[in-house]
């Protein structure tokens, strides 16, 4: 055994995986049968059957005792219900939902090597039990009929007689007396008498018929259970009679008693030792012997029927045999290299392409035909590969329903989950980016979304058991998953106290709606100590939302006070390509991400302002933003300074905020393939990645948010203001914010056309987050 | 690794001529060919950049191309010449003249990249031409003298002669270690 | 010389222990994931062994068994089935319908090896 656990070992990551895939369907089956316990579909019950035996079968393999005893009870009941013996009832599902929650736990804690222990574990234990077996489960130590213990026989040398007369039906199951005499001589020292009295005339021959029959005397230390196993298959199909007498003596001398000195199988018993027989050497044994061509002439007789040459195994046939099996499985590291390589395809055929203008006329018309139709193929070639790797959402949301079971109980709140979309399709990489932010958001609406208590529902008119609605979408090549539940919706009192209290905000600033809503996105906004049980694990809504949008992605909130909250992410379908823009400044181009633009523009030199601590801003229909002069940033040189002769990109940056980059020119659109800077290089400041563009040569993909920030800190540092005063640090007490000035300081510094009080234009309001920190600068400059 | 190479430069004394340089930290000293005596060699790429012969170590030279446009990575060391395009990696070119500290070099198609591995890490340094392949005994290699004018002492792990001309043998980890060039992107930002 | 074996499980897990276990033993080792899937692999190829799991989809072992002991090419070729039960039903079972034998799980590299040499000559 001990030689075996190694090999074991290694199917154990493929016993796990394979558990997840089977228990997310077993998971979905179920909340099928829970939806309409009235119509259940055989095959749903049969496929969660399956599931379990399957998980019960790969535990066996490992000894995961724990696992093997529960999915054994659950199996028993599984088996019971698809044979129609208990009656379903919604009782009985949420029971096997419960089962399924422990069988996850299970395989879980086997994954992790420890013991399951929670509470209810023991009690839904038994209430399977009772069902299954109709008595609570009382230490069910052997479920999986585990191998039967060793008889104790003494290690004495016995004597076995053995009648065995094989019926037509033994080898009409293929099985082979042949065989069962090796296996029996590798147990001891054997005689054995044939009875050819039966065998016909050859012409009668048939081929299928048995016609012998054996008298084994068996001199062994081995216990009778041995030898019945020998003939565990055909007992069957044969006349079995074994009898045993304790050997006197060591010694079997007296026992090779030759009955019919013809028919004897080996008159040379030395031959027979236990140490001796190896089946090769014993053919060769047998060989030599008389029976033996009689029991292979029998042995072929009745394969020649199915075909003349059993001994040499046909090869041919497996490559089409193989071409039949509809999937397979592919290491992900076999599709990344063919998704680089294929960037690469798209690099050179692009480079190939621009060279293609440089040809004489008459080539060149002709080359482009080509090249035409090799940008097509070459793009269906990028887009199949990308589909590979694609894979539906359903793996995230399968784990969502448990989730929001378990949250509801903890809290005492009555919930429904609904799915949508759960076949919506995206790459891998976004797929294990998703589940994170996903269940957080399911987090926060089941914790602050929905309502303490049923009452408080009923009492606004709404049904006791709330809903959560979860949906996955296709929009503009991008993937939306949508949380929607229809709760209290937010508190913005709440929120906006708690704002100020944390001097995220100032106590007279006027937000909207929205803005406030925004709030809860806020770094520092959810503390440590605000942090519940449930929607906790120390990770704020800021940390999501900064998670997402490392990813290309957003997410974006909208409430209704009394109805309910939504949660919209939206993430690229892909993190291996990136639809940019390309722009140029001076001699130098870049990649601006197209998700983070907003739209670009030529400001009029009165859109333009400066604030007196040198950060410049363009006003943009009325509200201000700040204005990233890239050239300055990355010491460019030839580049346009004046905005209203350049142009100015409009890019959306972590949190909503807006900035404006000051590009030369923009170049067009493309398609790029994402490459790492960090693979031989260190990070760099402002820069996300890099990509190459079609003529070979490297170009820097911009992270917006880190411009930003350099931004703010390059202005920080022209006016020389005091490290203490660095903007960056939000754990700087907000003394700057003496909120009775600050309506001042709007009216004298450039910003001051910002009417605070502005009902009309709800994004104007908004952008007053960022106004405040241009606030701070502008009276940290007017200080020094 | 850090002291053992301390020990080498501060020893002042030139090596005796048959102790093989055993600093720790010195990748290029390698023993590619042994000898019947039991003598080991080693083999380098070498290269010039103005009058100074400089070698690396040949196991980490990946390939040699001549000079081609490169993009700037911004707020980065001078020496720090931008990244290329290698058949779809993005590699990192440093100036070796610049290294240092003798200037910026005006790079022109004759001007050669050396791309060498340096750990994980492809980098390409920037050099005037390469020169030779060298073959010499371990014993020849000699310990680095700590003299006032040698500025680059730092970054080299031994020092070789050939008839009159002096190769002085890169420790490219040392050269273009990341601390360096953080160093450099905090400065210059 | 090695066998050809074909395994029908629809557990993964189980056909890599037992495909790595065959092959480890110099056989040569078809995968197929239920009944249907099994018959279009076999066709009228002859592979010297069948080992098949029970509880499958679309086609389950038994029917499987029956439906190749019903073609002539297979009618005398070895079938094993991997059950995790030890009750005689099964067993008696799978015997009806023309099983050669059978293996109980749980799965173990050597009892695999052992039954294989027990029904294969």
């Amino acid at each position: 055994m001990s030689t075996n656990d190694f090999d074991l070992e290694r199917f154990k990551a493929t016993f796990f995986e394979e558990c997840a895939e089977l228990l997310i369907d077993a998971e979905t089956r179920l909340a099928e049968l829970r939806h309409d316990p009235k119509n259940i579909n055989a095959e749903d019950l049969n496929a969660i059957f399956r599931a379990v035996h399957s998980v019960k079968g790969g535990a066996g393999a490992f000894n995961f005792d724990q696992l093997i005893n529960f999915s054994h009870i659950y199996e028993a009941l599984l088996d019971k219900m698809r044979h129609e013996e208990i009656e379903i009832n919604e009782e009985i599902i949420d029971l096997l939902i419960a089962a399924n929650d422990i069988l996850t736990n299970l395989i879980q804690a086997a994954q992790n090597g420890t013991n399951y222990s929670e509470n209810g574990f023991a009690e839904t234990k038994d209430k399977l039990h009772n069902l299954a077996f109709g008595t609570p489960s009382k230490e069910t130590n052997d479920p999986a009929g585990a191998p039967p213990e060793n008889t104790t026989d003494t290690k004495s040398l016995k004597k076995f007689s053995i009648n065995f007369l094989p019926k037509p039906s033994l080898l009409q199951h293929a099985n082979e007396p042949l065989l069962l005499i090796y296996e029996l001589r590798e147990l001891g020292q054997l005689t054995s008498t044939i009875n050819t009295d039966r065998l016909p005339h050859i012409q009668n021959l048939i081929s299928d018929e048995a016609y012998f029959s054996w008298n084994f005397v068996l001199l062994s230390e081995c216990s009778l259970s041995d030898v019945e196993e020998v003939f565990e298959f055909v007992t069957e199909d044969c006349e079995l009679n074994i009898s045993i007498e304790h050997a006197e003596g060591s010694s079997g001398d007296t026992l090779y008693e030759t009955q019919d000195e013809d028919l004897s199988l080996n008159s040379q018993p030395e031959k027979l030792t236990p140490d001796k027989p190896i089946i090769p050497q014993n053919k060769q044994t047998l060989e030599t012997t008389k029976e033996q061509a009689v029991v292979a002439m029998q042995a072929p007789t009745y394969q020649t029927s199915s075909d003349p040459t059993p001994s040499a195994p046909p090869q041919t046939n497996s490559t089409a045999a193989s071409s039949k099996v509809s999937s397979i499985r592919v290491d992900l590291d076999r599709v990344d290299r063919l998704v680089n390589m294929v960037g690469e395809l798209v690099i050179t055929q692009a480079m190939l392409r621009q060279q293609v203008d440089n040809l004489p006329p008459e080539l060149a018309a002709f080359m482009a035909k080509g090249f035409e139709d090799l940008g097509t193929h070459t793009r269906e070639i990028q887009e199949s590969v990308m589909a590979v790797r694609m894979q539906p959402v359903k793996s995230v949301f399968a784990r969502i329903p448990r989730l929001v079971r378990e949250l509801a109980s903890k809290l005492g709140k009555k919930v429904d989950l609904e799915t949508s979309g759960e076949d919506t399709e995206v790459d891998k990489t976004v797929i294990e980016q998703l589940s994170d932010p996903l269940i957080h958001m399911i987090r926060n609406s089941l914790d602050h979304g929905i309502e303490d208590s049923s009452d408080d529902r009923v009492q606004a008119g709404k049904p006791e058991t709330a809903i959560i609605k979860l949906s996955a979408e296709h929009r503009s090549g991008r993937i939306h998953l949508i949380v929607t539940d229809d709760g209290r919706g937010i508190n913005r009192e709440r929120v906006k106290s708690k704002a100020i209290e944390k001097g995220i905000i100032n106590a007279d600033d006027h937000l909207n709606d929205e803005a406030i809503d925004e709030l809860i996105f806020s770094p520092g906004f959810s503390t440590a100590d605000e942090v519940t049980d449930i929607s906790g694990r120390g990770v704020g809504m800021d940390v999501v939302r900064r998670n997402i949008s490392n990813l290309g992605g957003r997410i974006t909130v909208q409430s209704t006070p009394g109805k309910g909250t939504k949660f919209t992410m939206s993430l690229p379908l892909t993190l291996a390509v990136l639809d940019g823009m390309v722009i140029a400044i001076g001699k130098e181009k870049f990649i601006i991400s197209l998700t983070s633009i907003i739209e670009s523009l030529r400001p009029a030199a009165k859109e333009l302002h400066t604030l007196s601590n040198g950060a410049d801003v363009v006003s943009l229909r009325g509200e201000y933003i700040r204005l990233i002069r890239l050239y300055e940033l990355f010491n460019i040189p030839g580049a346009q300074p004046d905005p209203s002769k350049a142009l100015v990109v409009v890019v959306e940056l972590e949190g909503g905020k807006q900035a404006g980059i000051l590009v030369d020119e923009l170049l067009g659109q493309q398609q790029v393939v994402i490459k790492s800077l960090e693979e031989n290089y260190d990070p760099v400041a402002g820069i996300s990645a890099a990509t190459i563009l079609g003529n070979g040569m490297v170009a820097l993909i911009l992270d917006v948010d880190g411009l930003d920030d350099m931004a703010r800190l390059i202005t920080n540092k022209n006016k020389a203001i005091t490290p203490e005063r660095d903007l960056q640090d939000h754990s700087s007490p907000p003394l700057l914010k003496r909120s009775s000035t600050v309506p001042t300081k709007h009216q004298s510094g450039p910003v001051g056309d910002t009417n605070l009080n502005d009902e009309n234009s709800k994004t104007h309001e908004y952008e007053l987050l960022d106004q405040e920190k241009l606030d701070q600068e502008l009276e940290a400059a007017e200080q020094n | 690794m850090e002291s053992s190479h301390l020990m080498a430069t501060q020893s002042q004394t030139i090596t005796a001529p048959n102790q093989p340089l055993n600093s720790g930290d010195s990748p290029p000293v390698k023993t590619d060919v042994a000898a019947g005596d039991g003598v080991g060699y080693a083999q380098f790429i070498t290269f010039t950049v103005g009058e100074q012969e400089y070698g690396v170590d040949i196991m980490s030279v990946r390939e040699i191309k001549g000079w081609a446009d490169t993009t700037l990575l911004p707020n980065t060391p001078e020496y720090m010449r931008g990244v290329l395009n290698l058949r779809g990696i993005i590699v990192p070119i440093f100036d070796l003249r610049c290294r240092f500290g003798l200037g910026e070099t005006q790079a022109t198609r004759l001007h050669v990249i050396v791309i060498i591995a340096v750990k994980e890490r492809m980098i390409g340094i920037l050099v005037d031409t390469v020169s030779d392949i060298l073959t010499v005994p371990t014993t020849d290699i000699r310990d680095v003298p700590k003299m006032e004018n040698l500025i680059e002492e730092d970054y080299l792990s031994g020092l070789v002669t050939i008839e009159d001309r002096m190769v002085a043998l890169l420790d490219q980890e040392r050269l273009f270690n990341t601390k360096v060039i953080e160093d450099g992107i905090a400065v210059g930002s | 010389m090695g066998l050809r074996v074909l395994t029908v499980d629809d557990s993964k897990t189980m056909r890599e222990m037992i495909t790595f276990t065959l092959e480890g033993a110099g056989h040569c080792v078809l995968e197929a994931t239920d009944g249907n899937e099994a018959l279009d692999l076999l066709g009228d190829d002859r592979v010297d062994l069948v080992i098949t799991d029970v509880n499958m989809p679309n086609m389950d072992g038994l029917t499987l068994c029956k439906e190749i002991r019903s073609n002539p090419t297979h009618r005398l070729t070895p079938i094993l089935v991997l059950t995790t039960e030890s009750d005689r039903d099964k067993k008696e079972q799978g015997r009806s319908v023309g099983a050669t034998g059978w293996i109980v799980k749980p799965f173990n590299p050597e009892k695999l090896l052992q039954v294989v040499q027990k029904v294969c000559p």
